[in-house]
């Protein structure tokens, strides 16, 4: 017997006497009530067993309905998922990007810069090195500035024999520019874009 | 809705087509909601948890194992959401010191026309038993008697063994028995009292 058997059990052996008519009929029908929520006999009522009390679970638990959300509950998922902004998912993206980016400089760093202060030392200690090594550096200098005026001279060498030609140029580059992000637009760019980014 | 696999919807949400998640959200959506309300035992935040479920999915597809069923994989998610979900309300819950929460026919949203199965006497007296269980039983059951899934897969789904899966399911169907028969007489001893 369980203790709440045994309570009920002593709260019905110390129940007063009903002294009406009405009163008896009424705790009949309650022991009724009782004895048929526990199993129907009156002698099952305080040892019910625990295989009849758990196939009695079993049975709940079986029988028991699924819920169904708001009819307006996918609308709302998807509204939510195409809410899942870009920056978010960029954000996690670049964050990830980020920690890897730190990790590899923090485990170069340390090497290259000794490397670094090791050649410079060693070509301070050198005076020969260090003028080889100026005379490279104002030799890389001169070579860029020729390259670059000459690229410069021949720019100027065309605007003067065809000048429709940097007209041209300049007019249908920033258009054709203009039409190929407005149909990567209308394609639906930016979702992809963002979807493969996701992924 | 169609019969199309679900591999083939997984794939064409990662390939940036978010109207073919939308076709496994209505798929699903019931079956999550259902797990989330039987856990939470509250429709909003039942509702809230379903949508979150299905928010962190998308974003995880890309980490879903299309060997394994991809309802399992997403009551899995939700599964472990709403227990967490639980764990912050009861730290909540003592960190301000309140009151244990009110019955939750007393919190739950006005009912809508799909709640009348909820209303059924049977689907309350379920749901305030389960609502006794820890966290760990309930989804247990919940997983076990909804869904009919394996032990094993259970076990998988809670990161668990097999073994333990059976004592939880062991243990809160006893729980539930003994509820169900103390509850069977709280409901009769006030009129007895009152005679």
């Amino acid at each position: 017997m369980t203790d709440d058997q045994g309570k009920h059990a002593h709260q019905m052996q110390n129940a007063p006497e009903p002294e009406e008519a009405g009163q008896d009929e009424r705790a009949e029908r309650e022991m009724e009530a009782l004895r048929a929520r526990l199993g129907g006999e009156p002698a099952a009522a305080s040892s019910e067993s625990l295989e009849r009390r758990l196939q009695r679970v079993e049975a709940l638990l079986r029988n028991a309905p699924m819920l169904a959300p708001s009819p307006d509950f996918a609308a709302r998922v998807m509204a939510a998922v195409a809410a899942m902004t870009f920056p978010h998912m960029l954000n996690r993206r670049l964050s990830l990007s980020l920690m890897l980016g730190m990790a590899l400089v923090a485990a170069l760093t340390l090497p290259v810069l000794g490397y670094g202060v090791a050649s410079l030392f060693d070509a301070l200690s050198d005076p020969g090195a260090l003028n080889s090594l100026m005379a490279l550096g104002v030799s890389a200098l001169g070579l860029a500035w020729g390259l670059a005026a000459e690229f410069s001279s021949s720019v100027q060498t065309l605007i003067h024999e065809t000048p429709m030609v940097p007209a041209l140029l300049t007019t249908s580059i920033p258009l054709a520019m203009l039409v190929g992000w407005l149909v990567w637009y209308l394609l639906d760019g930016p979702r992809w874009l963002m979807q493969r980014l996701a992924a | 809705m169609n019969q199309e696999p679900d591999s083939l919807w997984v794939e064409q949400t990662l390939a940036g087509d978010q109207d073919a998640f939308g076709n496994l959200v209505l798929r699903y959506e019931r079956d999550v909601f259902n797990l989330t309300y039987r856990m939470l035992n509250n429709r909003g935040e039942a509702e809230d948890a379903a949508q979150e479920a299905f928010l962190r999915a998308y974003a995880n597809l890309d980490r879903y194992d299309p060997a394994r069923p991809f309802k399992t994989w997403l009551l899995s998610i939700a599964s472990n959401h709403c227990i967490d979900r639980i764990r912050r309300r009861r730290l909540t819950w003592l960190s301000l010191e309140e009151p244990l929460p009110p019955h939750p026919a007393l919190t739950s949203d006005v009912p809508g026309p799909e709640e009348s199965a909820l209303d059924h006497e049977r689907s309350e007296e379920v749901q305030a038993l389960l609502d006794e269980l820890s966290p760990e039983y309930r989804i247990a059951v919940v997983l076990r008697y909804w869904y009919d899934l394996s032990y094993a897969e259970i076990a998988e789904m809670l990161n668990t063994t097999e073994s333990a899966v059976k004592s939880r399911l062991f243990r809160a169907r006893q729980a539930l028995a003994s509820r169900l028969e103390s509850r069977s007489m709280s409901t009769l001893n006030p009129a007895m009292e009152g005679s």
